[in-house]
């Protein structure tokens, strides 16, 4: 219900997005993001299988219409430590040596990156870190076999791993106002921005909540 | 303004005028490239973080021919800058320049609207 209402202020606010093809800022205070979509997303859960081979908690927001197929997965590595302890406590041949969870999400955005080289049948062209907010992530653009573009982002913040998919039809328009509209949020759903100090420790700036429904500095 | 005063308003200013950080990072894009583009627009998404207008080029190069995707300041920049979201409307005839994306496809980081004079003005 709140996710609702948020996406109804955002396009009470946004008087443009209301005839800009209905894309609209979409946000989920759950999983602590804010997204571009164009319409209301579905959602459903999953289990998302992780580099150790463990089946961890996920949720996925998408729509399939005729601008495309956009999809937003997020991966809550915040329940790795429970299921590698029970995986620790009910399978004999699992070697458990402390460091399941730390490999897990320090190794996340790769992995998903490697997942997305690996089954895709298309030319991978772009491949590179990105970040948003200052938080680091991943891109990928991928021309399909049928000429369909397929853009992604990968970003991870507080273990939660952010998977944004975009597919548009061959001439569409490359899918970045998906690709590059993600926001994370915090607890308290205000917006999260990082710098890095010159040790490239990263500490966090004020950033205004006004962009969930307003807007914000580029 | 006292010496003291005007120490401490400067001290302060220098502590808030932190360069600006984008909302996310531009690698993706030919920062140094420039493309003249010209075409018809087919939709101007004005959200946040980024406004984007859909612009229909017939260009002497195939490739560059068909939708672009061109990518704007946000809507709060944009407001500042003038701009509103009735400025630049679908079926609006559209002169840019800006920075295309490292892939080949046709997306571009904006750089400036060629208005009717033949002045630019910053869409960034």
């Amino acid at each position: 219900m709140r996710r609702t209402i948020y996406t109804l202020l955002a396009v009470l606010f946004c008087s443009g997005t209301v005839h800009a093809q209905s894309w609209s800022e979409f946000v989920d205070r759950t999983d602590r993001f804010i997204v571009n979509f164009p319409g209301e997303p579905d959602i459903s859960e999953i289990s998302y299988t992780s580099e150790l081979n463990a089946q961890i908690p996920a949720r996925v927001y998408s729509i399939d219409n005729e601008a495309g197929r956009y999809s937003m997965t997020v991966v809550d590595y915040t329940q790795a430590s429970r299921v590698h302890e029970e995986l620790c406590q009910t399978l004999s041949d699992y070697e458990c040596d402390g460091n399941e969870v730390f490999t897990e999400v320090r190794g996340a955005i790769a992995f998903a990156a490697w997942n997305y080289r690996k089954r895709t049948e298309g030319e991978i062209t772009y491949d590179a870190y990105a970040q948003v907010d200052g938080v680091p992530g991943h891109q990928l653009q991928i021309t399909n076999p049928d000429g369909s573009r397929t853009f992604v982002a990968i970003h991870l913040d507080a273990r939660r791993l952010y998977i944004l998919e975009g597919t548009v039809p061959a001439n569409a328009p490359p899918p970045g106002l998906f690709q590059q509209s993600l926001g994370i949020l915090d607890e308290q759903g205000r917006r999260i921005r990082y710098r890095y100090d010159d040790n490239d420790r990263p500490y966090r700036i004020e950033v205004s909540e006004e962009w969930a429904l307003e807007g914000a500095e580029r | 303004m006292e010496p003291r005063a005007l120490c401490i308003f400067v001290v302060a200013l220098a502590a808030t005028a932190a360069p600006a950080l984008g909302h996310h990072s531009h690698a993706n894009y030919w920062e140094t490239e420039w493309v003249d583009l010209e075409g018809t627009v087919q939709a101007v998404h004005w959200v946040n973080p980024h406004t984007w207008i859909y612009l229909d080029v017939a260009h002497e190069e195939a490739a560059k021919s068909g939708a672009w995707a061109l990518e704007g300041a946000s809507v709060t920049t944009l407001r500042r800058d003038g701009w509103t979201a009735d400025s630049i409307k679908a079926g609006d005839s559209l002169t840019v320049r800006c920075h295309p994306l490292k892939d080949g496809s046709r997306g571009c980081l904006m750089g400036f609207v060629v208005m009717n004079d033949g002045s630019e003005k910053e869409f960034d």
